[in-house]
């Protein structure tokens, strides 16, 4: 299973999937000394960002989100790679920053493609997702 | 890096437009926390030097107000400013620099953060610029350019929805509830506004702008009589008649009641966005016929306008009414994080904002009716 995606910032990154099906707010819905989800009520509160390959439709909020992400990637506790479901410059912004790599790829396609938590290979460089064989 | 932000906000081929100023938002401590702190200190640490004249938001501290703060709030508020400076900005810290700190002319292209600053520009000086987030309005102002999108586009200006009021508008208040009621209804879309009474000054506008800001998505409004060629502009087809009801029903979402001040403690905010020098001379002068006020009044401006106003002796009359002056800081200020108390203000945008993100109950009042029910003789 190979998925084309378009690249928003270079890089390579391996780790397990979480899929968020509903927009993130990186500024007071994630904590930023544990990389943890804290939003109320949100489907993934609890679930924790570090390492891990996050796709998100987009995020919702204070621009000030970017620098959230930015932080969690100096501590090493940000998601290792980062799939986005439109373009979004909070996100991106914050991941350039932090040199995490990021695509932009059609979130029903990675829904039916890969399943929640197995680990999958973010090719930033060329443009494509896969599974690891 | 900082190109690279500007490409992800685009897809397709990149197009760039030449600035000559920027303005940044995400200055406060509050907001923006160690991560923004260690980036802003990171970058000062990197040589970059802004292209472009570049001012600042506010922060959350009053620096000549120090002790009204928490002291690593201050001290971390202190280091954002210095690493700014050191990059090249200058230290406005204010939501108005378009009244002394970075001056505009009609056509001018700017990249601009601070969306009440954003509607201003646009709209009142006829300027340029997009409502740019805080990195990308960073990135812009490294680079001397940002994205030619939105705004810069040959159509990016024209208005898509027009709106008509033919009620009353009061007072300040009145044009915030109207920009609010506009923001809500127009979503990304640049409005065309029509007044039938058409009576304010340019300083209620700034309300009816930064109440539009607040609501909406789109950076610009076209205000008939007002805004920079509005006579040469195409009318929207689609029009939408608004009318005093959907004003007093945004007033009552953004009001609860007021306590009584010996109940809970009660502060009267105004200054959001920052005063201008006739604001705080309009504020002085109505303020003449009272002798005291029941409840706190504070005023929220710009360093500029402070030391204008100063020499101009318009503060020490405020002063002497009890009334408090801060600047460098806005209404989302420091000592209100924690603080249990009720606001009243003048400014939906402030309603809007001390009540999501501090939790705080508010009451709206024009500034007369402040000064009717507050003022004692």
């Amino acid at each position: 299973m190979v998925l084309k995606v378009k690249i928003v910032n270079r890089g390579f990154a391996k780790g397990a999937l979480l899929i968020s099906r509903q927009p993130i707010s990186f500024f007071g819905g994630v904590d930023p000394s544990t990389g943890v989800i804290v939003e109320k009520n949100h489907p993934l509160e609890g679930a924790s960002l570090c390492r891990r390959i996050l796709a998100v439709p987009y995020s919702k909020g204070s621009t000030v989100g970017s620098y959230v992400i930015y932080g969690l990637a100096k501590r090493k506790i940000a998601p290792s790679g980062v799939i986005l479901g439109r373009e979004d410059s909070i996100v991106s912004a914050g991941a350039i920053l932090g040199g995490i790599p990021v695509v932009l790829a059609d979130m029903r396609k990675i829904l039916s493609s890969f399943k929640n938590g197995e680990t999958i290979i973010l090719d930033a460089r060329k443009g494509r997702i896969l599974r690891p064989v | 890096m900082f190109k690279k932000i500007l490409e992800s906000t685009q897809t397709g081929r990149k197009k760039y437009v030449k600035i000559s100023s920027a303005h940044l938002s995400g200055i406060s401590y509050l907001n923006i926390g160690d991560a923004g702190l260690e980036f802003l200190e990171d970058l000062g640490r990197s040589g970059l030097r802004f292209r472009v004249r570049t001012t600042i938001n506010p922060g959350c501290v009053d620096f000549d107000r120090v002790f009204e703060c928490d002291p690593e709030v201050v001290e971390k508020q202190e280091r954002i400013v210095r690493s700014l400076k050191n990059i090249g900005a200058k230290e406005s810290l204010t939501c108005t620099p378009y009244l002394f700190d970075n001056p505009l002319r009609k056509n001018q292209k700017i990249a601009w953060a601070e969306s009440s600053a954003v509607l201003y520009a646009n709209s009142i000086i006829g300027a340029s610029t997009n409502k740019e987030g805080s990195l990308t309005a960073l990135a812009s102002a490294i680079l001397g350019y940002t994205t030619r999108t939105g705004i810069h586009l040959r159509n990016g200006r024209k208005p898509r929805i027009f709106f008509e009021y033919d009620g009353e508008l009061k007072n300040e208040l009145d044009y915030g509830l109207l920009g609010y009621v506009m923001g809500l209804k127009a979503g990304a879309e640049i409005p065309y506004l029509r007044l039938k009474k058409n009576s304010g000054n340019i300083f209620y506008y700034k309300q009816l702008l930064a109440g539009f800001g607040t609501s909406g998505a789109a950076p610009m409004v076209w205000i008939e009589n007002l805004t920079p060629g509005f006579l040469r502009v195409k009318k929207p087809l689609r029009k939408i008649v608004l009318d005093r009801s959907e004003l007093e029903k945004e007033r009552r979402n953004l009001s609860e009641e007021a306590p009584s001040s010996r109940d809970e403690k009660l502060v009267f905010i105004t200054g959001c966005p920052h005063m201008s020098l006739e604001e705080i001379k309009g504020f002085q002068e109505a303020l003449e016929s009272v002798n005291r006020l029941s409840v706190e009044a504070w005023v929220f401006t710009s360093r500029s306008t402070y030391s204008e106003a100063f020499r101009k002796s318009l503060l020490t009359e405020l002063f002497e009414k009890g009334v408090r002056v801060f600047k460098d800081s806005c209404v989302m200020h420091c000592s209100l994080k924690k603080g249990r108390v009720h606001v009243l203000t003048n400014s939906v945008k402030a309603a809007y904002y001390l009540r999501g993100a501090l939790k705080l109950k508010t009451t709206l009042k024009s500034l007369n009716e402040f000064i009717e029910e507050y003022g004692g003789k």
